[in-house]
C-alpha cells in the first residue's frame, strides 16, 4: 500500500523534487515571449493606444478577442470538475487537477487583456469608486471577481488532501521549509471520516456554485455585446451562445492539455485513451450544440435580411470568407467527424480535432468582434483612410503571445509546487476499484 | 561615362545651392520691405441699439481679412464719441469687440436737427491703418400698451420723439415688428406700420409657450431704420402658456445615476446567495482545521506519553 | 520677460492661423503688444449719468458663471430642453460647421466632432449631404453603458463627457449607433495655453489622452445664451437650434416655432427605429437650394478621399471611365 502511494506520488509530482533541464529551457522560451509582450505593453503605455490597430470605428480588437477566449477556457474547470463532480463520473479523477488549474489560470489571464484595452489604466479604481450598476461592465467586474474567488476555493478544496499526503509522505526530498508550507496548507487534514465528509460536502456545494457562476459570467460577457444596438451583436441568443462556445473551448483545451501532460510527464498510466474518448464525446456533443447555435444565429440574420445584417453577412462572406469557413465550418465539422466515427477515435486524432476546435473558436471570437465594428450604421467616411479597417499591430500580437506563454508558464510553475494529477483522488480510486490502474497496465 | 555623369550631377547640385543662397536673403529682405510698406485696413463693425429700459448699447467689432479669412483685432483700443464729446476708450476682447452701455440719464449732445452722431475710432498701429465708423440716429421712444378685452389680447404701440420742451412728436409710417424674446433670438409674431398719430396695434393670437407661470417677454422692435437705428421696447406679460418641463430622468432609469430598483434587488439576491455559500464553505474549511489541531494535540500527548513510558 | 514670451508665442500661433503668410507677422505682433494680463472683454463698460465709465462683469449681466466645474456640469440649464433641426435641403458640404467646431473646441487636428457624410439610401435614390453632430438622445445608450458615470445626460437634454472621470473603456463608442464618439488614441497635442485652462466638461478643453470626446452642443456657449459654433458658422443656415420648451428654433437669421418647422417640412429623426430618441431632427432634402454635386467642388483632396468608397463616388468613377 505504501509502495503504491509512493509510486503515485513520484509519478505525479515529477518536477517537485528537482527541475529538469528541458523544463528550464522551455520556461526560458516562454519567458522571452513574455518579455516581448512586456516591451509591447511599455510601448503602448508610453506612446498611447495609437500603437495598436484599434481606431475610432474598431475600438475593440485582439485584446477583447483574447479576453473572451481566455474567459472561455476557464469553462474547463466549471464543466469537467464541476459537472462531472456532481454526476460522480469516476473517470474524471485523473484530469480534474488539469481542468481546475486551467480554470484559475485563464481566469487570471483573461481580465488582464481587458486592462490593455482601457485607455486610462490609472483610473481603474473608478470602477469600484464610482460604479454604475446599470453598466454591463460593472456586472462583469462583479461576476468575474466572484468567479475567481469561487474557483480558488474550489481548487484549494481539492488541494487540501494532496497537501496532507505530501506532508505525511517522508519519501519526498524537498527542503524543510517547503515541507512546512505543505503542512500549513494541509490545514491539519488527517483524513478522519468527519473531515472527509466536510471536504466532500464542500466540494459539492462549490461545484454547484461554480457552474452557476460560470454561466452568469459568460452570459454577462455576451451581454456586453448583446445590449448594444450594433448589427450582429444585438441578439437575444448571445448569452447561451457564448456559454456553449465557452464550454466548447474549455473542453478543447482540456483535451490538448491532457495530451501535453501525458506526453511530457509520461502519465500514460493515468490518462488513458478512455479519458480522451470520454472528453472527446463531450466535445462532440458540445460541437453539435455550438454548431446549432451558430447556424441559428446567422440563419435568422441572413433570412431576415435587415439592411445592416445583410451588409454584415455580406462582409463575413467576402472580406472574412476563409476565416468564417475555418471557424464556423471546419472548426465544428472536424470534431464531429473525428469523434463521431469510432474508427477515427485515436488519441492523436482527438487531440488534433481539439486544436482545430480551439483555433476555430478563437477565430469565431474575432469574427464576432471585428466585422461588426467595421459595419456601423453610418458608413465609415473617415478622414484617415488607414483608420477604416482593423489590422492588429505587433504590440497586440506580442501581448497575445505573452498571454499564451503566461498560461503555459503558470502551468509549469504549478507543476513544480503541486501534483499535476490529484493524488488523493487517484489513490482513492485505486483503493475503491481494486487497483484498476495497475490492472490496466 | 558614369564618372562624368556623377560629376555633372554634383556641379548641378552645388550651383543650385549657390543660387538658392544668393536668392534667399534677397527674397526675405523684399518680404520685410513689403511688410513695412503695406498697411492693412481693418473693418470696424459698429452698431447701435436702444434697449427696452431706455439705455443705449454701442458695440464695435474690429477685424481684418487676410486671404479671405477673418481675424479679430484683439485687445486693441477703441474710442467712442458722440459728436465731439468723448464717451470713453475701451479695449476690445479676444474676439475684437467692445460694448458700451449708455444709461438713459446721460445727456448726449445733439445737433440742430436733433440727430445724435456716434463715432468709433481705431487709431491704428504700425501695420494697421486708422479707421473710423459712425452712426447717426435720432432718439426714438416706443411706448407699449397691453390690453385684454373679452379674451382678445392686443398690443398697441406709440412711436414718438421728444421735442425740445419735452413735447411728443409722433412718428408716421414707421415699420415695427412685434416679437417674443427667446433664448437666442426673437421670434416674430406680427408686424405693422404706425399711423400719422404714431400709433400701431396688433392682436395677439396664437399659442406661445412661456415659463412655468406663462410669462413671455413681448417686444416691439424697429429694425435697422435709417433715421432711428435699432430700437426695442417690451414688457413681460402672462400671455404665454405655462410650461412644465417633464424631467427626462423619470422616463428611463438606465442612464440615470442610480440603477432601477429591480436591478439592485436582483444583484443583491444573487450576490448574497453566492457569497453566503462561499462563506459557508470557508467556515467548513475552518472546521477541518480545528479538528486537525485537536488531532495534532492528541498526537503530541501520545508522543509525550510514549516518551514517559520509555 | 514672461510677457514678451507670451506675445511671441501668440504671434507664432496667429502666424500659423494666417496660413503661414509672413507678411502679416509684425502687424499681429503690434496688435498684440497691448495684450493685458486679463481679458478685459469679460467685462462690459457702462456709462453712468455723470459721464463716468464703470466696468460691470459680464457674468453679473448674463446668467451663469464663466467656469463650470465637472460636478456643476451635471446640472442642466433650468427650464430648457435643447433641440437641433438640420435642413438637409440647404447643406452643400461647405464644412464651415466642421471647422468652427474643431477650432472652437481646440480639437486635435484630425478630430472631428461634427461630420458631414455623403449619404445615399439606395442606388436609385439621390445622394445628399448629411451633417452629423451628437444626437443627444433622450435614451442614450452611451450614458447607460458607462461603468463609471463619466458620460451623463442632463435635464436640458445635453449628454456630456467628463474627461476627468472617463477610464477609456470605449464601451460608449460601441454603444452609440451613430459613431458619434471619438477617442484620443494619442497625446491630443494640447497647446501650452490650453494646458493652463481649467477643464470643464462644458468646453471639452483640453482633451485628455485615453478618453472619449464628442459634440457637446457647445454647452459653454448655451450658458451665455449664444448659439452653438456650428450653427453660427454655417453660411447656408442649415442648422437650426433652440429650446423645445419655448418651441423656438433659430439658425441665427430665421427664427421659427419648432413645431411649425417640423410639421411643414416633415421632419424625421435618423434611425428612429432604434428607440434612442435623438434630440436632432432632420428636414428631408427636398427642393434643394444647391445641387448635390456642388458639395464636391473646392474640396480639399484629403476630404474628397474620405468619400472615395461610397457607392455614389464609385459609380461616378465608373461612368467617367465608361466615357
Amino acid at each position: 500500500m505504501t509502495n503504491n502511494l509512493e509510486k503515485h506520488i513520484k509519478a505525479l509530482t515529477p518536477e517537485i523534487e528537482n527541475t529538469s533541464k528541458s523544463w528550464k529551457l522551455l520556461f526560458a522560451v516562454f519567458l522571452s515571449f513574455f518579455a516581448l509582450g512586456i516591451f509591447g505593453l511599455i510601448t503602448q503605455i508610453t506612446k498611447g493606444h495609437i500603437v495598436t490597430g484599434m481606431r475610432d470605428n474598431v475600438v475593440w480588437g485582439l485584446y477583447i478577442v483574447n479576453f473572451i477566449f481566455f474567459m472561455g477556457l476557464s469553462y474547463a474547470g466549471a464543466l469537467i470538475s464541476g459537472v462531472l463532480h456532481l454526476f460522480k463520473a469516476e473517470w474524471r479523477k485523473p484530469i480534474i487537477r488539469i481542468t481546475e488549474l486551467t480554470t484559475v489560470i485563464s481566469l487570471f489571464i483573461g481580465p488582464v487583456f481587458i486592462l490593455f484595452c482601457i485607455g486610462r489604466l490609472d483610473r481603474l479604481g473608478y470602477l469600484i469608486l464610482y460604479p454604475r450598476i446599470q453598466s454591463p461592465i460593472t456586472w462583469d467586474v462583479i461576476a468575474i471577481s466572484t468567479d475567481i474567488v469561487g474557483c480558488l476555493i474550489f481548487l484549494y478544496l481539492s488541494f487540501i488532501q494532496d497537501f496532507a499526503k505530501l506532508r505525511d509522505f517522508d519519501g519526498l526530498k524537498v527542503s524543510p521549509s517547503r515541507k512546512k508550507i505543505y503542512k500549513t496548507l494541509a490545514l491539519g487534514y488527517y483524513d478522519t471520516p468527519s473531515q472527509r465528509h466536510i471536504i466532500e460536502f464542500s466540494k459539492n456545494v462549490m461545484a454547484a456554485m461554480i457552474i452557476a457562476i460560470a454561466i452568469i459570467v459568460y452570459s454577462v460577457l455576451a451581454w456586453i455585446f448583446g445590449v448594444t444596438l450594433q448589427p450582429g451583436w444585438h441578439s437575444t441568443i448571445f448569452g447561451p451562445y457564448f456559454v456553449i462556445a465557452a464550454v466548447y473551448s474549455g473542453t478543447g483545451v482540456v483535451i490538448i492539455l491532457m495530451w501535453i501532460f501525458r506526453k511530457v510527464y509520461h502519465l500514460e498510466e493515468y490518462i488513458t485513451k478512455k479519458h480522451f474518448i470520454n472528453v472527446g464525446v463531450l466535445l462532440l456533443v458540445v460541437a453539435a450544440f455550438y454548431g446549432y447555435f451558430t447556424f441559428s444565429d446567422y440563419l435568422t440574420k441572413w433570412y431576415g435580411s435587415v439592411r445592416m445584417d445583410k451588409i454584415l453577412i455580406d462582409k463575413l462572406f467576402s472580406d472574412f470568407y476563409w476565416l468564417f469557413i475555418f471557424s464556423n465550418y471546419i472548426g465544428i465539422i472536424v470534431p464531429l467527424i473525428v469523434v463521431g466515427f469510432p474508427r477515427l477515435r485515436t488519441i492523436r486524432n482527438i487531440s488534433i480535432a481539439a486544436v482545430i476546435a480551439l483555433l476555430g473558436l478563437w477565430v469565431n471570437r474575432y469574427l464576432i468582434v471585428i466585422p461588426t465594428l467595421e459595419t456601423p450604421y453610418l458608413p465609415i467616411q473617415d478622414i484617415r483612410p488607414a483608420w477604416n479597417l482593423y489590422k492588429p499591430t505587433w504590440v497586440e500580437l506580442s501581448l497575445t503571445g505573452a498571454g499564451v506563454s503566461v498560461f503555459c508558464m503558470l502551468f509549469m510553475l504549478a507543476s513544480k509546487i503541486v501534483p499535476i494529477v490529484s493524488i488523493s483522488e487517484i489513490v482513492d480510486e485505486s483503493e475503491d476499484t481494486n487497483d484498476e490502474i495497475l490492472l490496466s497496465e | 561615362m558614369k564618372f562624368l555623369l556623377s560629376a555633372m550631377k554634383t556641379i548641378y547640385i552645388i550651383s543650385a545651392m549657390v543660387l538658392a543662397f544668393l536668392v534667399w536673403p534677397g527674397f526675405s529682405a523684399s518680404g520685410q520691405d513689403k511688410e513695412k510698406t503695406e498697411k492693412h485696413s481693418p473693418i470696424l463693425a459698429f452698431t447701435y441699439l436702444k434697449n427696452p429700459d431706455g439705455s443705449k448699447t454701442l458695440s464695435a467689432t474690429a477685424s481684418f481679412i487676410i486671404n479671405r479669412q477673418i481675424f479679430p483685432l484683439s485687445y486693441c483700443k477703441l474710442k467712442f464719441y458722440c459728436g465731439e464729446q468723448e464717451l470713453g476708450i475701451l479695449t476690445s476682447d479676444k474676439q475684437g469687440s467692445a460694448k458700451l452701455i449708455i444709461q438713459p440719464a446721460v445727456k448726449l449732445p445733439k445737433d440742430e436737427k436733433g440727430t445724435l452722431l456716434f463715432r468709433n475710432v481705431y487709431e491704428g498701429c504700425d501695420s494697421v491703418e486708422k479707421t473710423e465708423s459712425s452712426i447717426s440716429v435720432r432718439d426714438l421712444n416706443l411706448l407699449l400698451k397691453f390690453s385684454e378685452k373679452d379674451s382678445i389680447k392686443s398690443i398697441s404701440l406709440h412711436a414718438f420723439e421728444l421735442g425740445e420742451k419735452g413735447d411728443t412728436l409722433p412718428v408716421n409710417e414707421l415699420p415695427v415688428n412685434f416679437m417674443i424674446k427667446r433664448m437666442f433670438t426673437n421670434l416674430k409674431i406680427g408686424d405693422g406700420t404706425t399711423d400719422p398719430k404714431g400709433y400701431c396695434s396688433m392682436d395677439f393670437k396664437g399659442v406661445f409657450p412661456g415659463d412655468s407661470l406663462g410669462n413671455i417677454f413681448l417686444l416691439a422692435r424697429v429694425d435697422d431704420n435709417d433715421d432711428y437705428g435699432n430700437v426695442e421696447s417690451g414688457e413681460i406679460k402672462k400671455w404665454g402658456v405655462p410650461t412644465n418641463p417633464v424631467s427626462p430622468f423619470v422616463k428611463r432609469e438606465l442612464w440615470t445615476e442610480i440603477a432601477p430598483i429591480w436591478m439592485i434587488v436582483t444583484l443583491i439576491i444573487m450576490l448574497t446567495g453566492v457569497w453566503a455559500h462561499y462563506l459557508y464553505v470557508v467556515f467548513n474549511i475552518s472546521r477541518i482545521r480545528r479538528e486537525g489541531k485537536k488531532i495534532e494535540k492528541l498526537k503530541e500527548i501520545s508522543q509525550v506519553e510514549k516518551l514517559e513510558a520509555v | 520677460m514672461s510677457k514678451n514670451k507670451n506675445s511671441r508665442r501668440d504671434f507664432l500661433k496667429l502666424g500659423l492661423l494666417a496660413g503661414g503668410t509672413l507678411v502679416t507677422g509684425s502687424m499681429i505682433k503690434t496688435a498684440l503688444s497691448e495684450t493685458p494680463e486679463n481679458d478685459p472683454g469679460s467685462n462690459i463698460k457702462v456709462l453712468t449719468p455723470d459721464g463716468k465709465l464703470v466696468e460691470i462683469s459680464k457674468a453679473s449681466i448674463k446668467a451663469g458663471k464663466e467656469y463650470v466645474s465637472p460636478k456643476a456640469s451635471h446640472q442642466g440649464i433650468p427650464h430648457r430642453k435643447f433641440v437641433m433641426v438640420i435642413d438637409l435641403s440647404r447643406c452643400k458640404n461647405a464644412r464651415k460647421c466642421v471647422e468652427a467646431c474643431k477650432v472652437g473646441h481646440h480639437l486635435p487636428s484630425d478630430h472631428e466632432w461634427m461630420k458631414v457624410y455623403l449619404m445615399q439610401d439606395s442606388s436609385k435614390q439621390s445622394p445628399y449631404w448629411f451633417p452629423r453632430p451628437c444626437f443627444h438622445c433622450d435614451s442614450p445608450m452611451c450614458a447607460s453603458v458607462c461603468p463609471v458615470g463619466a458620460t451623463y445626460k442632463r435635464s436640458d437634454g445635453i449628454v456630456l463627457i467628463d474627461s476627468g472621470r472617463c477610464i477609456g473603456c470605449k464601451f460608449c463608442m460601441t454603444g452609440c449607433p451613430y459613431s458619434v464618439r471619438v477617442f484620443n488614441w494619442k497625446d491630443p497635442e494640447v497647446s501650452e495655453e490650453d494646458k493652463k485652462v481649467k477643464y470643464s466638461p462644458e468646453t471639452g478643453i483640453p482633451q485628455v489622452e485615453g478618453t472619449v470626446g464628442k459634440c457637446i452642443f457647445c454647452a459653454d456657449l448655451l450658458r451665455k445664451n449664444e448659439l452653438p459654433r456650428c450653427v453660427q458658422a454655417c453660411p447656408m443656415g442649415v442648422i437650426f437650434f433652440g429650446d423645445i420648451i419655448e418651441d423656438t428654433v433659430t439658425n441665427g437669421t430665421d427664427t421659427i416655432p419648432f413645431s411649425q418647422l417640423v410639421k411643414d417640412r416633415s421632419a424625421f429623426r435618423y434611425l428612429e427605429q432604434l428607440g434612442t430618441e435623438p434630440s436632432v431632427y432632420y428636414l428631408p432634402p427636398t427642393e434643394r437650394l444647391f445641387p448635390f454635386e456642388s458639395g464636391l467642388d473646392d474640396l480639399d483632396k484629403k476630404v474628397l478621399a474620405r468619400y472615395k468608397n461610397t457607392p455614389y463616388m464609385k459609380n461616378q468613377k465608373k461612368l467617367k471611365n465608361d466615357k
